[in-house]
């Protein structure tokens, strides 16, 4: 059972045996007194015979006791292969982005601190190394211009003496006198990235057809952009391109809704702030280039392993001699936090830098928390200008207007992304008729922004939570009541003229939201509360929303194994961020297998290689005709694969590797079964009874069904080896917003499942490649979707406010929230409760200023950036109400990031019914809650 | 038996007369007027009663703002809580603003009454009766918060209120603030707000063996209880490098080149002096220095160029306890982190002449404040020798005055006063 | 320079040329090659770089390893994360985080193992009436960073095992 953690510790690729063996090169000659076996306790009851609920996370042994799992962890010692000769690189960051920068004061350092080797933008032109692709931008700042963006890099510093890096790195930090400037320049063009204008109008029926909708007419963007800043539309045309009817039916709401057509127009400008992950791991990676073999070796953590390859290959292609590389070799760790930070982040391409700039010698480079909010993804801010007409006798939503901006900072990133999700999903729970929704992701020389838990859409529904409180106090309506009654209800059509996947149950979440003690007792609560804190007020306040996941091209890659002991290994190609992906995962084989896999190998680069799998094209943007050229090959799917990022972990990476482990049962365990059971006469104890598949059920860890006797795993898998049954599968899985489904032959029957590629090893045999006969990708034009798969959430808050100095205490948090079958319960209320401290963060204490004094200027840390430390959340009294599936067969709903939404508009709503502050810019304050009163 | 007698009548007498005195002189008389209830006045009086820092002693931790009840140590043994100064029957509800103008100038609205002088009305005697009127304005504006100060705990005979009058009539000044014609407006503006609303000598000033200030050593240096309050003197601030444009940034902020405020300057900036205005935190800067105005920039800019050049200090024993135990936030040439770690080099707490502070910093730690990160406490950690070893390198490294060298037995005999 | 040496885990080490500001974190990481202490803010905000001290009394403390010097431990016996395990058994502090999914990401784990650990000792010593447990819990780990997890089932683990352990507590 030690193996399970062994192998989850340590990827077999990289890591030698005895990880903590003798480390030396501080001061030679020095042997540390560690062995291996300090840190590798076993792991029982992981296995879970009984296969019930999971006793604990499988990483739960390693991370508690230390064992090297994230990439900050390992050194050139650890990884069998490398050099054991280190180099620390450390990057010098740009604190302005406003003056010409005319190069670096190296002397500035002191005599003792010079580095061993420095690279610059010169070098990387040199060698012709460029990031183009996703990444597209200079890698450093070239002297004679002006940095692209605050934080920008200049220069990567090499240090091989350690205790010289810590101490060049403390000088660093917020000087100013390393950079030679020049004079003040005007900013660079600013063009926004780009913009987006959703308009429905809807037809006689919310359920459709539309008159016009995103869906229908295809998504618009604008003819070009107003003096750089603000998109302009085409004119307006009822009959004419899809852009010019949005442009006339757009104008057309906001025309009735300006001459009071449309009801009571409530209006509402909203603004939120950039705030930092604070993931715990800043981001650190090691590098290692062999010039010989041309080979360059990375050791990262990172959200989005393929799409980083991707991109260090486009860093390297033209490479000139001595730095070409000819492969890269990737392992990926474990990471100490992401939250979407650490997907398409930037830094593994320096990482990779630092690795061909010092051949012989493995190089780390770590950023330091300073670093780490000069340089890492932020989460956008947003101006959001929210009208909502609503009937005000009846309380009916009649038509929605928004229009709201993105600060993307200085690289595009996901900015026109995190635009157009935070568009489409800005009307919350409801269904409104008519909707006219303008977004832009804007350029400046803020840090750069990108996806971050919540993407857009916890900007924009805390927005709408907010003004529909407003509406309800307003109009004299029950806040529960209000929502309910406008509620986007099954099949009901979204903004962009789509019905949700599945059953609407945002009402029954009202419901119980309602039903909550938290709620029923308020009056007594309130009394409580103000008897036992005089001077303070009590408030509550409630929000509900629905949030999308998925990211309308997300792929799986899995494969399971089992032994001919019974052990069941799985790799998968997600990553694990903490949110229990591995755990998950094991347990979704475990629901076929009857056991939890032993083993779970989280992307290892070339684990599929058997897949043989091949792409071409934009996934996102390709046309329906060459899709369907492309499927003609069998090998051929849209996308290879995907970050672990925007909810997937428990809809889309944990759905392939319950696909392999169903293939493994179906053609490998069920007739090794039969053929136990059939042994004897005339067929033996199975001669007498009709057993077919559907029957099988797996009691106390062993098969049975019909009557049959119960048959353990352990002997099931030796007569699978035996008779050279299916003992692995490995698949690839594609989603557009609904699965691709393909049929295989196998066992000689079609089977179809919801994955496009299908190899098997039979008995103990090698990958063996089944060619699809059918294909069924998502049409192309699913793409206009944009929103489909949903979980809801909702939260009731209780807190205190001191009128006089406008400080918050969040009292208690009840969280009702569905998604679908919970996987692991423990570990979705586990991330619920991390999303509700996320969003008391949000809500309440963390903010960026973007430009000046801002985390550019390299001098912010966490004293002065306020993570919710344990008082600032009700530890004791906060409850995460799941509920249960309509049935056992439900999907499990991506939820990671929803749990962190609705308690920041509640948190904003309590707020208001405490001492009658909308405050409508976050954080919130005790400035401006005092402003606001 | 007869002797008894003469002095229980003389005692009686004296009594009387002292009663006497009371009504008479204790609680001057002075106009009503009625409550202001206009917008702009309640608004002003939310600023003046920011600078007169009401909240920092009227809020007890985790209480509610202005509700009092926070304790008040004093130097007598046992100490006080601050009153309730919400408009309720447990604070100033029915007040007027006659009688709160008595107690803030006099410290008394009635004889039977008197409040201890931890109330500065010592100082805010020269507040003008306007400005008085409107942070009562702005207080009876607030929400009424029901909360009961416990009782005090002072010791006998302090507890003996009526006998304030006596201390009144030896120590309280009862001037109104008078400005100097000579000087300009902002120093005169900046000489109300530090010597009234300020009060910053309540804490900068020396008291006498009955807690009075001693009116020859305005803001020279004091200590009550804790940390040391230091020399704020125009020649005080001046020799441990301050400057006008340096104060500023520390009333707005809280920090500067100079150092961090700590204690009970971090509450007073947090609460009070980072929330006065530009021009007033100019003006009080101006007055502290004696300016009769801002220098500008230019002249300022001249006077730092030079980057102080600090003596290098031979002291292995000393440095080596800095780079082990401080180097990593404070930087190997105490220059810390703007906005992060307090520089070290030039910081005027280093510079104290007699280490108090800068010793009790080292040994007991600062809590974190709003943007600095808590700083640990050494006590348990290092010896007194290597405390004085410490303090002794920090004060020849990162000073430019001549301060004495410490013993161990001065570190032990400071930790052991406070 | 210095000789340094010390006691990590039970088990001797150096004598260690270090620099008198290599910091903690960085002798234990880099040279003695256990990860398990991590670093994540470098000021002593977070607390992630948590060990545990055994003072020359016996009592038990802990020390942020980010903003001390590794020579600042000279001849001190400290406990890493590594150490609490024994024969592969996890410690009860361990455990109790392990069965309640306390932690996710896991980074800020080291910290609240050394902590919940010393915080069990400081109690052996002064039990705390049965109804301060979760005063105690919050005082013991509260100024503990964790970004995953809202504290919920960290402070939870903590708060049943010592209600569990009968010398921890007294009536109250």
């Amino acid at each position: 059972m030690s193996q399970s953690v062994q192998l989850w510790t340590r990827r077999r690729l990289l890591i030698a045996g005895g990880a903590l063996g003798a480390i030396e090169f501080l001061k030679p000659g020095l042997v540390s007194a560690f062995t291996a076996d300090n840190i590798s306790p076993v792991a029982p009851g992981w296995a879970n015979p009984k296969n019930t609920d999971i006793n604990y996370r499988v990483d739960g042994y390693a991370k508690v006791t230390g064992a090297k799992i994230y990439a900050s962890d390992v050194r050139g010692t650890d990884l069998d292969g490398w050099p054991n000769d280190m180099s620390y690189a450390t990057l010098v960051l740009s604190p302005q982005a406003e003056k010409t920068y005319l190069g670096l004061s190296l002397p500035a350092l002191g005599d003792e601190l010079q580095p061993d080797r420095v690279i610059t933008a010169d070098d990387l032109d040199a060698a012709a190394f460029a990031a183009t692709g996703f990444f597209d931008t200079d890698l450093f700042c070239k002297p004679g211009t002006v940095p692209l963006y605050l934080g920008q890099p200049v220069a990567m510093l090499f240090y091989d003496d350690l205790a010289t890096l810590h101490r060049a790195q403390q000088v660093l930090i917020g000087n100013s006198a390393f950079f030679k400037l020049g004079d003040a320049q005007p900013p660079a063009d600013e063009t926004p990235y780009g913009a987006y204008r959703f308009t429905r109008v809807a037809g006689d029926s919310p359920l459709g057809p539309d008159v016009y909708s995103p869906l229908l007419d295809g998504w618009v963007g604008p003819r070009r952009f107003r003096e750089t800043e603000a998109p302009v539309w085409t004119k307006p045309d009822a009959t004419g391109t899809a852009p010019e009817q949005a442009s006339f039916f757009g104008d057309q709401i906001r025309t009735e809704m300006k001459a009071g057509k449309s009801g009571k127009v409530y209006a509402q400008s909203f603004q939120t702030q950039s705030i930092d992950h604070v993931f715990m791991e800043p981001e650190a990676g090691l590098a290692t280039y062999d010039a010989d073999t041309r080979k360059l070796y990375l050791m990262l953590g990172v959200q989005s392993p393929q799409a980083i390859l991707t991109a260090v290959g486009n860093l390297v292609k033209s490479a000139k001699p001595p730095k070409q590389v000819g492969e890269i070799d990737g392992h990926f760790a474990s990471l100490g936090g992401g939250f979407g930070g650490k997907d398409h982040t930037i830094m593994p391409l320096y990482i990779a830098l630092a690795g061909l700039y010092a051949p012989g010698r493995t190089v780390r480079l770590a950023l330091n928390r300073y670093q780490q909010f000069q340089l890492g993804l932020k989460r956008h801010a947003f101006q959001i200008e929210n009208q909502l007409a609503v009937d005000s006798e009846t309380g009916q939503f009649n038509a929605y207007a928004c229009d709201l901006t993105c600060n993307g900072g200085g690289r595009a990133n996901f900015s026109t992304v995190v635009a157009h999700v935070g568009a489409t999903n800005a009307s919350s729970i409801y269904y409104v008729p008519k909707s006219d929704v303008t977004a832009t992701a804007s350029k400046s020389i803020a840090v750069p922004a990108g996806s971050m838990r919540g993407f857009g859409t916890l900007q924009t529904m805390t927005a709408m939570e907010c003004l529909v409180d407003e509406i309800a106090i307003d109009l004299g309506k029950d806040p529960f009541d209000l929502r309910r009654q406008n509620v986007l209800q099954t099949g009901f059509l979204n903004l962009t003229g789509n019905a949700a996947s599945g059953a609407s149950r945002s009402a029954e979440v009202l419901d119980r939201m309602e039903q909550s003690a938290l709620w029923q007792d308020r009056a007594q609560d309130k009394a409580d509360y103000e008897a036992a804190n005089p001077g303070k007020t009590y408030g509550i306040g409630v929000a509900c929303v629905m949030k999308d996941y998925g990211g309308g091209g997300d792929a799986t890659r899995a494969a399971v194994s089992l032994s001919s002991d019974g052990k069941i290994t799985l790799h998968s190609d997600g990553v694990e961020m903490g949110t229990g992906l591995s755990t998950a995962s094991a347990r979704r084989v475990g629901d076929h297998l009857g056991r939890n896999a032993d083993v779970v190998e989280m992307f290892v680069q070339g684990a599929w290689d058997a897949l043989r799998l091949e792409t071409s094209g934009n996934a996102w943007a390709i046309t329906q005709a060459d899709q369907d050229k492309g499927a003609q090959n069998p090998r051929w799917v849209p996308l290879i694969a995907s970050p672990t990022g925007a909810s997937v972990g428990a809809s889309v990476n944990s759905h392939g590797p319950a696909q392999a482990a169903y293939v493994i049962m179906r053609y490998g365990l069920y007739p090794a079964a039969l053929s136990i059971w059939g042994e004897g006469p005339l067929g033996g104890e199975a001669g007498a009874e009709f057993v077919t598949f559907d029957k099988m059920r797996w009691v106390d860890g062993k098969l049975t069904g019909v009557g049959m006797e119960p048959l353990t795993l352990e002997q099931l898998a030796a007569r699978a080896h035996r008779d050279g049954l299916v003992t692995g599968a490995m698949v690839h899985g594609y989603n557009r917003w609904s699965w691709t489904t393909a049929t295989f032959p196998i066992g000689g029957e079609s089977l179809t499942l919801a994955i496009d590629a299908l190899a098997i090893q039979q008995g103990s045999d090698e990958w063996s490649l089944i060619d699809r006969t059918e294909v069924n990708f998502p049409s192309a034009q699913f793409e206009r979707v944009g929103v489909n798969y949903y979980a809801t959430c909702g939260a009731v808050v209780g807190l205190g406010v001191d009128k006089v100095s406008g400080e918050v205490d969040v009292q208690a948090v009840y969280q009702v929230l569905e998604c679908g079958r919970p996987i692991v319960p423990d570990l979705v209320s586990g991330i619920a409760q991390g999303g509700i401290a996320m969003g008391i963060g949000y809500a309440l204490h963390e903010d960026l200023p973007l430009y000046q004094e801002g985390p550019g200027d390299g001098t912010w840390n966490l004293n002065r950036y306020h993570v919710p430390k344990s008082l600032n959340v009700p530890v004791w009294k906060t409850i995460v109400d799941v509920l249960d599936p309509l049935s056992e067969t439900d999907p499990p709903k991506g939820m990671g990031e929803v749990v962190m939404i609705p308690v920041v508009p509640a948190i904003l709503n309590g707020i208001h019914d405490a001492v009658g502050a909308r405050v409508n810019s976050l954080p919130a304050t005790p400035d401006k809650i005092r402003k606001a009163l | 038996m007869r002797l008894l007698k003469s002095l229980i009548i003389l005692a009686l007498a004296g009594g009387l007369g002292y009663l006497a005195f009371a009504f008479v002189w204790g609680v001057p008389s002075v106009e009503q007027r009625p409550i202001a209830t206009d917008q702009a006045a309640i608004d002003r009086g939310e600023y003046l009663t920011a600078l007169g820092d009401c909240t920092s002693c009227h809020t007890a931790e985790d209480g509610a703002s202005f509700a009092g009840g926070r304790f008040l140590e004093t130097p007598f043994g046992g100490g006080l809580y601050s009153a309730n100064i919400t408009p309720s029957s447990q604070g100033i509800a029915g007040m007027t603003s006659a009688e709160f103008y008595q107690v803030l100038a006099f410290g008394a609205d009635t004889v039977w009454r008197p409040v201890y002088p931890a109330m500065p009305y010592t100082s805010y005697n020269v507040v003008t009766r306007e400005d008085s009127d409107a942070i009562f304005a702005y207080l009876m504006s607030l929400d009424p918060v029901h909360a009961e100060v416990p009782a005090n705990t002072l010791p006998f005979p302090y507890n003996i209120r009526l006998s304030l009058f006596g201390w009144n009539l030896l120590f309280a000044d009862r001037s109104a603030f008078s400005p100097d014609p000579k000087r300009s407006d902002s120093w005169n503006r900046g000489a109300y707000l530090v010597t009234g609303l300020g009060h910053c000598g309540e804490c900068h000033t020396p008291r006498n063996a009955l807690g009075a200030m001693e009116p020859l050593e305005r803001l020279t240096g004091a200590k009550l209880t804790g940390f040391e309050a230091p020399d704020i003197t125009a020649n005080g601030l001046t020799e441990r490098g301050w400057t006008h444009k340096n104060l500023v940034t520390y009333f707005a902020t809280g920090t500067g080149p100079q150092g961090t405020a700590f204690g009970e300057m971090h509450l007073a900036i947090k609460n009070s002096l980072s929330k006065a205005n530009p021009e007033d935190q100019s003006a009080m800067a101006s007055y502290l220095l004696n300016l009769d105005a801002a220098p500008s920039d230019v002249q300022e800019t001249v006077e730092q160029e030079t980057p102080p050049a600090f003596k290098a200090y031979d002291a292995s024993a000393g440095r080596s306890l800095y780079l082990s135990n401080c180097s990593l936030c404070h930087g190997r040439d105490g220059r810390g982190v703007p906005s992060v770690m307090p520089a070290l080099a030039g910081n005027s707490t280093v510079a104290q002449t007699d280490a108090v502070n800068l010793v009790l910093v080292v040994a007991r730690g600062l809590d974190a404040s709003t943007d600095y990160g808590p700083m640990p406490s050494f006590a348990d950690r290092l010896s007194d020798t290597e405390i004085s070893d410490l303090v002794n390198y920090l004060r020849q490294s990162f000073s430019n005055l001549d301060l004495p060298l410490l013993q161990a037995a001065d570190v032990r005999g400071t930790l052991k006063q406070n | 320079m210095a000789k340094l040496k010390m006691t990590v885990n039970g088990k001797a080490v150096g004598p260690h040329d270090v620099p008198d500001d290599l910091p903690m974190v960085v002798y234990l990481n880099d040279i003695l090659g256990l990860t398990g202490t991590k670093f994540s803010c470098g000021i002593g905000v977070c607390r992630a770089c948590v060990v545990m001290v055994e003072e020359p009394d016996g009592s038990i403390t802990t020390r942020r390893t980010c903003i001390a010097g590794a020579t600042s431990f000279a001849d001190s016996k400290v406990t890493t994360v590594e150490g609490h395990a024994t024969h592969g058994q996890l410690s009860a502090v361990q455990r109790a985080y392990v069965d309640n999914f306390a932690f996710q990401c896991g980074y800020c784990t080291s910290g609240f193992v050394n902590a919940g650990t010393a915080l069990v000792e400081q109690l052996r010593q002064n039990p705390v009436d049965k109804n301060q447990v979760e005063q105690a819990v919050q005082t013991g780990l509260g100024d503990h960073i964790c970004r995953c997890s809202g504290y919920v089932r960290y402070f939870e683990a903590m708060r049943d095992l010592i209600l569990s352990d009968t010398t921890l507590t007294k009536e109250g």
